[in-house]
């Protein structure tokens, strides 16, 4: 009895201290890891390493999870599951480089308790999960004085952007004043302010009212934002400046601007080669519809930052269907660039990613010149198929004049830079002022020009204006307008990219590397192209088709009509059976496509299944007929020993 | 050559081994006999060190079972009681894995192995899969097993149980054939086996040892010079008429 | 490094998985199956989500292993004590701890030579896209470093007992407990009848969130601990085990 109690006693503690060992040694080294993904998912950036090594006042965060309701739901809340263990992962990392300063939480709120009352407060978003059990994945930062930034609710699809979030959640809690905007257009980009009715009643009246883009009014939901005059002597209480389309501004303008970048303000520039809502330059008065003019490209030769003048980007494989004329059909056309996230991903850029669907209208095509001291970084791109061509004037109306200009490239054409770092000024000697009052101001500017940034600034060019209008970014629905794309919420990302920190501007999305099938992907498009040739083909048909009634129609008179509707029935017969032909052709080439993917994944899943177990058998029946054979063929051989040694049978010695 | 000194084994409150002593020598088959349950395979496997003993020792070739194991059982050879034997294997293959984990030269581990079969009349079997063996062979693919090494002490848990008679004789022919320059320890509770092929023997019953001597001492305590009537009386306690113990 | 007897030991454990045909029907059980699971076509099927990671089939590798490791880990003392043949080797020149290490290192050479019959996978995900393969490299360390330790739990209930069958069955039981024990369920479970501080300890001794976090792509220092002292103790307990009951 004794020696089984004492047994017992032996068990219990060999697993206790196992589960000692175990829980000690796994709390001791966790911080002890290496980060094997390729985007560094696990490693925070230089930027947010930055930013919390600022913090010098405790920060609460309080991560809510509702992980028991979430174990209790569905398969699809799996996905959910593993995001927060990532965002757990990293908010770790986040307090283990923070020097005590970030104090992390994790809350499971469970119905009708406080912890729901306080996430419901905080305004985390609420999904309802059963009738009791519902369902919190937010996070909310906290400092001393009260301050709270809050994180609504984390999106597994937003994966690659966390760390930026995350970052800028703890930024905006450090720093919590509202952005000041500045806006300088050559477009009435933003009109005075002037509420719906007075609109109404003026465009009653029959004036032409025109008003703010949507973009602008977007803007000012989240930030103070002040129009900027195209004559402006010096720009103050700005911290990001927007330009769009900067043509025609007056040379103290451009003094300003330059002094402005010299001050470390940051710049959101738009120009476009060929702006199609500048409808005043485009046309009549043979002004011209592109930007930046002479003037402000000196600013951005500075800068090293060029647009080609009279050169486009453009990609067969992006090109979006769309119609110059009504009555034409619509087509693809290589204006229009449809960016998904082939354009954006591989620069992994807080600003671009997770923007994957977006239009731009004749965008430029940017080239960049090495600046000392300041670093260019492509955010925006075709894809690699994508190549320039130039075209001006009538050309750029005439789609079948396009396609013929241009040739699949190689490269991607850049649509948007990225330039950090201290500039020089384009006017180290001042400018010259009006001739009234010129003495006296040139003194004091003498003084005040300064030739070089002070500080980092951080500059953003895109070659495209078109995209932020009304007509491309938004759809009208009977609410107002709506959002179509992504291009307002590039607009929106790259207005806050650059309001923050250049520490926070620097904080570089995950990247989302490309894992999809690409082999798939390559059959698909392929497929994808020749069914859209066979509909163009038939399309085709029922166009001759309709052309050749219509001739027929003019023909008739009184005395062949009948002739003609007989010959018309047979035409049209004849188009039926040909479409029907066709329409065989095209199901036959979808399904095509089908079965050949649905045909490597069998390929994959045999070999995958079958094919190392087969191999297995294989070697087995080997091995076995092998050790077989082997130990046969030693028999023979002993056999061979064994009767010419003649030993007998029985017992011998070994002597 | 072998030394038992007080050895003892209990399992719980059952003493399976109480205090045997006794030592063999070079040349020498020592005969264990004892009734089932008796403690000859409890002692057998304390020896060969794979039970540890409760208290005593045992020397094999100098070297304690207890302290140097290991160098202790590179002298043994043993045979297990129903000489358990890797089925799956070949029987030239179980020889060759025995050398190596004996740590043979692998030189000479081919010769070694030929004269190994050759001695144990296993040509004919040598290249068949243990499993399909017949009781007899195996039993000889045991013994074999257990020279491979030429081991100073042999250890023998009953090998000739479940043989027939003509195997029983093979297997008799060949512990005395290896006897001369061997200390064989054999455990078997036939009677004749003791008078056929041992020197010694030693008569063990519950744990305690009860006889030493030789066959011929234990027959003469028979009037009739029935030996089964002396180890009847000598583990039972029973008195028997015309047998003195 | 190792002895001699250790090493013969091992090479004739391993191949002996390749002497009887169970070895064989184990790898093609194992292989077939994490191949069909992870092709399986529905929601979580590789060929449906499209993405070339191998996480859809490191997913299954845990559950698959619930039944590869007994089977495997089964025989290595169970059948020696049945048989009796742990006798004959147990008395050649060889310690416990060296023939228990022995074994352990076969039979995890075995899962080894299971794993490395998925490559396939691996050239799979490669043609049809651009996987991680770091990550990949990671997700293998992380199922081996887990079949180590269960191959030890495995070990140590095989020690147990003689009959293979109840090895198979314990080790499954215990196997599906130090997977599950990190799992919500079981935590949930546990927070009612035992004092926060438990769950946490408990949570500690998941294999399945040590296996989940290398083979998300971070290798810690913490996760090898776990594995390497979690193989450690119950090697030793095979060890103390054998040591009282290798005679019974």
């Amino acid at each position: 009895m004794n020696n089984t109690n004492e047994k017992y006693l032996k068990i219990f503690l060999g697993l206790f201290s196992m589960t000692l060992m175990i829980y000690i040694g796994t709390t001791l080294l966790k911080r002890a890891r290496v980060d094997f993904t390729e985007e560094n998912l696990y490693t925070l950036s230089k930027g947010t390493k930055s930013i919390l090594s600022k913090l010098d006042s405790p920060i609460k965060l309080k991560l809510y999870y509702s992980k028991t309701a979430a174990n209790k739901g569905t398969e699809g809340l799996r996905a959910f599951n593993n995001h927060f263990l990532y965002v757990q992962d990293l908010l770790r990392q986040y307090t283990g480089h923070s020097r005590n300063n970030l104090n992390l939480e994790v809350i499971d709120p469970r119905p009708d308790t406080v912890e729901e009352e306080e996430a419901l407060a905080y305004g985390l978003k609420k999904f309802n999960l059963t009738e009791t059990e519902r369902y919190f994945f937010g996070l909310v930062a906290e400092n001393e004085s009260g301050t709270e930034k809050v994180i609504e609710f984390f999106d597994p699809n937003q994966k690659d952007k966390l760390e930026y979030d995350l970052t800028k959640l703890i930024y905006t809690v450090l720093n919590p004043q509202k952005k000041n905007i500045g806006i300088l257009s050559s477009l009435e980009v933003m009109t005075e302010d002037m509420n719906g009715y007075m609109a109404q009643i003026m465009r009653m009246q029959g004036k032409n009212v025109e008003e703010s883009w949507v973009v602008t009014k977007m803007l000012k939901e989240f930030y103070n934002v002040k129009k900027i005059e195209k004559s402006t002597d010096s720009i103050t209480g700005v911290d990001t400046l927007v330009i769009i389309h900067p043509k025609e501004f007056e040379e103290k303008t451009l003094f300003a601007i330059d002094q402005f970048v010299m001050k470390g303000g940051n710049l959101l520039v738009f120009v476009d080669p060929h702006a199609v809502v500048d409808r005043a330059g485009a046309g009549m008065h043979g002004g011209v519809s592109s930007s930046p003019d002479a003037g402000f490209k000196k600013l951005m030769d500075k800068w090293g930052v060029e647009l080609k003048a009279g050169e486009f980007a453009g990609d067969k494989h992006l090109s979006a269907s769309g119609q110059y004329n009504p009555n034409l059909p619509p087509s693809r056309l290589l204006a229009l660039i449809n960016c998904n996230e082939t354009c954006t991903s591989s620069f992994e850029d807080t600003v671009t990613s997770g923007v994957n669907n977006s239009l731009f209208v004749y965008p430029g095509v940017l080239k960049v010149s090495e600046v000392k001291g300041v670093k260019h970084t492509p955010i925006l791109s075709t894809s690699k198929k994508g190549n320039s061509y130039k075209a001006q004037g009538y050309e750029l109306n005439n789609p079948q004049a396009l396609w013929s200009k241009f040739s699949e490239g190689s490269e991607p054409v850049i649509m948007g830079y990225k330039s950090i770092g201290k500039f020089k000024t384009v006017f180290p000697e001042g400018v010259k002022l009006e001739e009234k009052d010129k003495d006296k101001k040139k003194k004091k500017e003498k003084v005040e020009i300064l030739k070089e940034s002070k500080k980092e600034s951080a500059i953003i060019v895109f070659s495209d204006i078109d995209f932020l209008t009304d007509q491309f970014a938004f759809k009208k629905s009977f609410l107002g307008p709506s959002v179509a794309n992504d291009n307002s919420t590039l607009f929106l990302n790259s207005v806050e990219a650059l309001s923050g920190d250049t520490d926070l501007l620097s904080v570089r999305s995950k990247g989302r590397i490309n894992r999809s099938f690409d082999v798939i992907n390559q059959i698909e498009f392929e497929a994808e192209k020749r069914t859209a040739d066979k509909v163009k083909e038939i399309n085709a048909s029922i166009a001759r088709f309709q052309s050749e009634l219509n001739q027929l129609g003019r023909k008739a008179n009184e005395g062949n009509i009948a002739i003609l509707q007989n010959e018309g029935i047979k035409k049209k017969k004849e188009l039926a059976k040909q479409i029907a032909i066709l329409k065989k052709e095209l199901r036959a080439v979808k399904r095509e496509g089908r079965e050949k993917i649905e045909g490597i994944g069998k390929i994959f899943q045999y070999i995958n299944t079958l094919l190392v177990p087969l191999l297995v058998i294989g070697f087995g029946l080997y091995y076995s007929k092998k050790r077989k054979r082997l130990m046969q063929g030693q028999r023979k051989r002993a056999d061979s020993n064994s009767s010419k040694n003649n030993t007998s049978k029985l017992v011998e010695a070994k002597e | 050559m072998l030394e038992v000194r007080d050895i003892s084994k209990s399992f719980g409150d059952f003493q399976a081994v109480d205090s045997v002593n006794f030592s063999a020598n070079k040349g020498e088959v020592l005969g264990f006999l004892g009734p089932n349950g008796a403690g000859k395979s409890t002692t057998m496997k304390m020896i060969t060190g794979f039970l540890n003993s409760s208290s005593g020792d045992a020397i094999v070739c100098g070297a304690s079972v207890n302290e140097k194991p290991l160098e202790a059982q590179s002298n043994i050879g043993y045979v297990p009681e129903n000489a358990p034997l890797y089925e799956e294997m070949y029987v030239r293959e179980f020889l060759e894995f025995i050398s190596k984990m004996r740590s043979l030269d692998s030189n000479k581990i081919s010769s070694r192995i030929d004269d190994i079969i050759k001695m144990c009349s296993l040509k004919e079997v040598e290249f068949q899969k243990i499993e399909t063996l017949s009781k007899g062979y195996k039993r000889r693919v045991s013994l074999a097993q257990s020279l491979v090494h030429d081991p100073k002490v042999l250890i023998l848990d009953e090998p000739t149980d479940g043989l027939d008679p003509n195997q029983k004789h093979d297997v008799r022919k060949l512990i005395k054939k290896l006897s001369k320059e061997k200390c064989i320890l054999i455990s078997t509770h036939i009677l004749e086996e003791v008078e056929e092929v041992c020197d010694r023997c030693i008569i063990i019953g519950e744990g305690k040892k009860l006889f030493e001597g030789t066959p011929k001492e234990l027959k003469d305590k028979s009037e009739k010079g029935r030996i089964q009537d002396v180890f009847r009386v000598i583990t039972t306690g029973e008195s028997m008429q015309g047998v003195a113990v | 490094m190792m002895a001699q007897v250790t090493k013969e030991l091992m090479i004739k454990e391993f191949k002996s998985y390749f002497k009887t045909p169970l070895g064989y029907v184990f790898l093609v059980i194992f292989l077939f199956g994490i191949g069909y699971l992870t092709f399986e076509p529905g929601r979580g099927s590789f060929f449906y989500m499209r993405e070339a990671s191998m996480s859809a089939f490191f997913r299954y590798i845990p559950w698959m292993f619930l039944f590869l490791i007994p089977a495997v880990s089964m025989k290595l003392w169970a059948e020696e004590r049945k048989s009796g043949s742990i006798e004959l080797l147990l008395t050649m020149p060889i310690t416990v701890k060296q023939a228990v290490i022995a074994k352990f290192l076969a039979s995890w050479g075995f899962i080894g030579l299971a794993l490395l019959g998925t490559t396939p996978m691996i050239f799979t995900v490669g043609y049809l896209g651009n996987p991680d393969f770091g990550v990949i490299t990671l997700g293998y360390l992380a199922s081996f470093l887990m079949a180590g330790a269960l191959l030890a739990v495995g070990g140590f209930f095989s020690a147990l007992t003689k009959n293979q069958v109840v090895s198979f069955i314990l080790t499954v039981v215990a196997c599906f407990v130090l997977i599950m024990a990190g799992s919500p369920p079981i935590l949930e479970f546990i927070s009612t009848l035992l004092p926060k501080y438990f769950v946490d300890l408990f949570e500690s001794l998941s294999v399945l969130n040590h296996f989940d976090s290398i083979e998300r792509g971070v290798f810690s220092l913490s996760n090898f601990w776990f594995f390497s002292v979690t193989i450690f103790f119950w090697l030793f307990g095979s060890i103390v085990l054998l040591n009282e009951n290798k005679a019974n």
